[in-house]
């Protein structure tokens, strides 16, 4: 709280960066979404929780199955572009952070600034852990709209469903069978969930701890920083 | 459609090239008939009956009539390895009354230890007898799962005491063709279940060679049926899925044609077994129904002549067809996302939550450790 | 020094069971030995899994009488529960038993046992009318049986015979001395062969209707039955009680009529009036559809005296591996027994057949074990059952018993014959089909006012559980015995019918009934043991059944241990 005063008397500027440009936003935020109505609708796949309506021609089932597939594809499609963003774009921002992922001094930083002893100094735009955190995400969004790719091929047998067939057949002939296959669809739906929450207290903590912008950059792009105070 | 005057092409080359053969039965089929009873008119319903369950057009039912009239030089050995002889009752249950026994007569059986009139070293001089005189032309069908630990000692048969693995090993080698009959066969069945004391194996891990299977605990009679005709038919193995099972019979899924599936979209489900949506023929998917990963004709084929499936007799697909479904579909009166995660000994559902609970807790500990913490940052 | 003969593949049973017999000169068996082959291991795979799906893994025990170990193994995991199935669950269990009985009974006579005592080439020189008339002399309303079905069967054998391969009849025992049916007879046997093919599907569809297919049903869970639309469908009641009219019909009509006519041919064929050599009979209690009515009561007829019958005392079973593979300080009571493996090998012997290896019969020589009640091998099954009911009074085996005895001429010795141990197979056919009727008529008079078929278990997976169940399954006296920890299954255990029958001899030289019912017979011709395959076949014998207990971990079944007096 203490700082909060000196930040009022001293007057200073700050310099505005532009961390996320819209692109990048918008699939966050497309992502954050398609991951949301694909946790709740999954779930009820899982384990149908409510009861049908009194009308017999709702296909309750069916309609969250439609919206389950509907938010996979947005999701497949987010993870392509994004991936595609990440590797290719001319700003190098994001990929310089690779630099600490392989510097254990930097992942020593990280950690010790989690726990409350240090700054957090990196080279790009993410912590060592963060980044691998990120591409593990990444690794079992893959892994999950493949299975869910699978699963998708054995229930729709035309168009799209009928091409992804032979693919599909020999993931289930890998797996050693197409329940194997639903199970670990399953398994890594709860790694997102368990990774939200704890997504979101990151932002937030580091927001505060380090005085970053970190929640409003995802939404605005920019961060903040101080600029040296004006001498006269 | 191209694919299918090929495969009609191809059978009438092969119809030709059988009834060149010499035939082992002096009479024709037609004569014996006759002789059974059978009029032209139920054979030729028969065998619309084949040609529809074979999934072909109707256009090669001709085809297979003829198959049939032919299929008497098609010479059968089934062996029985650690098993529980259900495939062979299986088998015996085959429907359309009197059809059985032409089937018996029309494929000629060699050796099957459970219809064989000769035991012990008459049995044994039938088998030897049958792969030396029809070598590279007898269908090989194999019921039970191949004990292979101590070289194979857990399963012993004939006079000269050989084990399973040598007598199914030596009739694969000379076969026109093996097929798998029943789980077990296929992919080591319930002996293979954890933790597999015997090291039982289906047959296409121990032979080197292409082995439909015939996935079922037990198949249906029409799935044994049909896979043999169509070797008769076209002198080649029927297409086959990623399990080497014939896609005629397991090319969808149980959950694909499944009566309750309407059920299943409108989210009508069975809460308890016995309560009144099970009395309206709801859904059993939260009964642990496994139909949704499950390869299989039941819904449309049924059983015991058309009688009746497990579905119908409101219990849950257990998915007896697939590799290893006694270890990967078991609790199977629980979906699979609630099963008991060996090891964990909890559903993956409560690991999951537990994880998330803790995830949350240490959120909140961090937290509140933040607020205290001294900061070396200002 | 006999001669030896060794018979394996002892074929048309369940599974892989080996005999060997030494005959002295004049070919009389001196001694035999009975071995089964495979081990499988199904108790050992049953550990650590849930109770709930104990049912369906111990039904693949066994394909053929495959219902009984899915009833016997749920209504164990029940017993440990402590839950009370609803009435109508009682009742369809029971409508699935019977009709699982029906059929292997049928199966077994016609398609296993039937070409034991049915010379098929034989039939080929029959006179097609004049067995017509035969046939009559059995039942005034035969079946398959009037001059033009038997000349359609006639032609259609010699069809097969002209043809130069058999198959499935080839290079068997035809022309044996021992077959005494005359070729009218034969014929006769050959036509309801053919006819039980059909008849047995539709005994295997009755089961089906309620079980969902047959064989490894799948409507049995623990707490009730799931087949309720089945139950609640007037179509589906129907269509069980036309099926049942039709197999019982052939019953009356072509089975009954076959027993009394081989009766009547082998009834001075000495090959088939020994082999009941083990005079103690062991059966249990069956088809208790409430109010005291019980088709069949259990108990025990101890070393032939058939002045009593006493009930069983489980704690007076024990199992001796002296010539099993297994490792044992001595005779376990099989809830303490261990099952350690020790196969030990063949030994190579001069045999009727040249050099074979052979059962080491001074060393171990079979996977299955030899239990004994009270040190006493008994004999189970569905002549146990007949025996042990006869002699309780029971009216209905009474009457049934007596009836037959009556129109076959036989005295009641010749029920502990081998022709009367498949005398007793009909005669718990007859029984249970015609009590299937007052099951079915119980279940229509209780569904007016009840469709409970289920009730949902409490359990308390904290806590330990151990139950049993005991049911007379088609090969006699099954019971499976379960303990239940952390909710899983913790040990478990299956006592079978043909472990009883098929088990070797004990450390105090007691033979049981398999061996002990060859010694004594006279072979016509031994390389062709035709005397021998009947007598055994007559048990109907399911291998595996009898092997299951499984371990290669050798000392893991060190653990293997049930308080035997703590079920009760």
């Amino acid at each position: 709280m203490a700082q909060h005063s000196t930040v009022e008397k001293e007057l200073v500027t700050y310099e505005r960066e532009m961390i996320f440009p819209i692109s990048v936003r918008i699939l966050h935020w497309l992502r954050a979404l398609a991951i949301v109505a694909l946790a709740l609708t999954g779930a009820y796949i899982a384990w149908p929780m409510f009861e049908r309506p009194d009308d017999t021609n709702t296909l309750v089932q069916g309609w969250v199955r439609y919206l389950h597939l509907l938010t996979g594809f947005v999701f497949i499609g987010v993870t392509l572009v994004r991936g595609y963003l990440f590797l290719f774009t001319k700003e190098t921002r994001e990929r310089a952070s690779f630099r600490d992922v392989f510097s254990l001094k930097s992942w020593i930083i990280q950690i010790k600034s989690y726990f409350w002893r240090g700054h957090l100094d990196k080279a790009g735009i993410y912590g060592p852990l963060q980044l691998t955190v990120y591409f593990g995400i990444t690794v079992l969004a893959i892994l999950a709209s493949i299975s869910g790719l699978v699963l998708y091929a054995y229930v729709y047998h035309h168009g799209l469903g009928g091409a992804l067939r032979p693919m599909a057949d020999m993931v289930v002939h890998f797996m050693g069978g197409l329940a194997r296959v639903r199970y670990w669809h399953h398994v890594f739906a709860w790694a997102f969930v368990i990774f939200i929450p704890i997504h979101i207290y990151m932002v937030v903590w580091t927001g505060i701890r380090f005085k970053h912008n970190s929640v409003e950059v995802i939404i605005t792009g920019y961060d903040y920083h101080k600029q040296p105070v004006k001498k006269g | 459609m191209d694919s299918y005057n090929a495969l009609y092409e191809q059978g009438v080359a092969r119809l030709k090239q059988l009834q060149q053969l010499t035939p082992r039965m002096g009479e024709s089929l037609q004569d014996k008939m006759e002789a059974k009873g059978i009029s032209r008119r139920d054979f030729m319903k028969w065998s619309a009956t084949v040609t529809s369950l074979l999934a072909l057009p109707l256009s090669f039912q001709p085809l297979v009539a003829q198959a049939a009239e032919v299929s008497d030089r098609v010479p059968l050995i089934w062996l029985h390895m650690a098993e529980c002889t259900g495939c062979s009752e299986s088998l015996i249950r085959t429907d359309s009354p009197s059809l059985d026994t032409l089937i018996f007569d029309h494929v000629s059986v060699e050796y099957h230890e459970t219809l064989m009139a000769a035991s012990g070293m008459q049995a044994e001089e039938n088998l030897e007898e049958a792969m030396e005189t029809f070598k590279g032309n007898y269908l090989l069908c194999v019921e039970g799962a191949v004990p292979t630990a101590n070289n194979g000692a857990f399963l012993r048969i004939g006079p000269k005491s050989e084990t399973g693995l040598q007598v199914v090993t030596n009739a694969a080698r000379n076969a026109a063709a093996i097929v798998s009959v029943g789980t077990c066969a296929s992919f080591g069945g319930v002996q293979a279940a954890a933790p597999n004391p015997t090291g039982a194996k289906g047959v296409h891990e121990v032979v080197d060679r292409t082995v439909i299977n015939l996935g079922g605990c037990p198949p249906s009679a029409k799935n044994i049926v049909g896979t043999l005709m169509y070797f008769i038919m076209f002198g080649k193995l029927p297409a086959l899925d990623m399990f080497n099972r014939p896609k005629w019979a397991y090319g969808k899924r149980v959950h694909d044609n499944c009566e309750r599936r309407g059920h299943f979209d409108a989210g009508e489900f069975v809460e308890t077994f016995g309560d009144e949506n099970a009395k309206d023929g709801f859904c059993l998917y939260k009964m642990g129904c496994k139909g949704p990963y499950t390869y299989n004709n039941c819904p449309t084929e049924r059983f015991n002549a058309h009688t009746s499936w497990p579905v119908l007799a409101g219990h849950g697909c257990i998915g007896c067809s697939e590799p290893d479904f006694w270890d990967e579909m078991a609790d199977f009166e629980k979906p699979l996302g609630r099963q008991i995660v060996k090891g964990l000994d909890a559903s993956t559902d409560t690991v999951g939550a537990v994880i998330l609970g803790a995830s949350v807790l240490g959120i909140g500990a961090h937290a509140v450790t933040s607020i205290f913490a001294k900061s070396e940052e200002a | 020094m006999g001669k030896r003969l060794v018979i394996d593949p002892i074929t048309r049973i369940e599974g892989h069971l080996r005999i060997e017999v030494e005959v002295d000169d004049n070919n009389v068996i001196q001694k035999a030995w009975s071995s089964s082959t495979l081990w499988r291991g199904i108790e050992v795979i049953l550990k650590g899994r849930s109770p709930y799906d104990v049912g369906l893994i111990a039904q693949r025990i066994c394909g053929v009488c495959t219902y009984s170990h899915y009833r016997c193994s749920t209504e164990a995991v029940e017993n440990a529960l402590g839950i009370q199935i609803p009435y109508n669950a009682r009742l369809l269990r029971s409508l699935m038993h019977s009709a699982l009985i029906v059929h292997d009974h049928i199966v077994h006579f016609y398609h296993l046992h039937g070409l034991d005592w049915v010379d098929v080439v034989s039939a080929l020189s029959a006179d097609p009318a004049k067995a017509a008339k035969v046939a009559l002399k059995y039942t005034d309303k035969p079946i398959a049986a009037g001059e033009g079905d038997l000349r359609a069967v006639q032609e259609r054998a010699k069809g097969l015979v002209d043809s130069g391969r058999l198959g499935p009849f080839a290079n068997a025992y035809w022309g044996n001395k021992t077959y005494r049916f005359t070729p009218e007879q034969n014929l006769i046997a050959l036509s309801h062969y053919l006819k039980a093919l059909e008849v047995q599907r539709t005994a295997a569809e009755m089961l089906a209707i309620f079980g969902g297919k047959s064989p490894h049903p799948q409507s049995i869970v623990v707490g009730g039955v799931t087949s309720v639309r089945d139950m609640l469908s007037p179509a589906r009641l129907q269509e069980w009680k036309q099926k049942h009219d039709e197999v019982k019909d052939f019953i009356v009509r072509a089975y009954q009529a076959d027993i009394l006519m081989a009766a009547e041919a082998f009834g001075q064929e000495p090959s088939v009036l020994g082999g009941v050599n083990v005079k103690s009979f062991m059966s249990t209690a069956e088809f208790d559809i409430g109010d005291g009515n019980v088709l069949f009561k259990g108990g025990v007829i101890m070393n032939g005296d058939f002045s009593k019958v006493e009930d069983i005392d489980p704690s007076q079973i024990a199992e001796d591996v002296t010539h099993a593979w297994y490792k044992a300080d001595g005779p376990q009571h099989p809830f303490d027994g261990t099952t350690i493996p020790k196969q030990t090998d063949m030994v190579e012997r001069d045999t009727l057949n040249g050099k074979l290896p052979t059962l080491d019969q001074d060393g171990k020589y079979s996977w299955v074990k030899s239990p004994r009640y009270k040190g006493e091998p008994v004999e189970v099954g569905p002549l146990s059952s007949i025996l042990v009911n006869y002699v309780h009074g029971n009216k209905r085996v009474v009457d049934a018993v007596d009836g037959f005895l009556k129109r076959s001429g036989l005295p009641f010795e010749a029920l502990l014959t081998t022709l009367g141990r498949t005398a007793g197979r009909l005669l718990q056919t007859i029984l249970v089909s015609e009590f299937e009727e007052e099951t079915f008529q119980a279940l229509l008079t209780n569904l007016k006012s009840d469709e409970t078929t289920y009730v949902k278990p409490e359990f308390d997976e904290t806590k330990e559980f151990k139950g049993h169940a005991m049911v007379e399954a088609p090969r006699g006296t099954l019971s499976h015995w379960i303990r239940i920890k952390d909710g899983k299954v913790q040990n478990y255990q299956a006592v079978v019918p043909t472990t009883w029958n098929a088990g070797p001899v004990d450390a105090n030289g007691k033979v049981g009934p398999y061996e002990a019912s060859l010694v004594g017979l006279k072979l016509e011709e031994p390389t062709k043991p035709l005397e021998v395959i009947r007598i055994i076949h007559s048990f109907d014998p399911c291998m595996a059944c009898s092997v299951h207990v499984m371990d290669y971990k050798k000392k893991s079944l060190g653990e293997f241990r049930i308080d035997p007096y703590g079920f009760a």
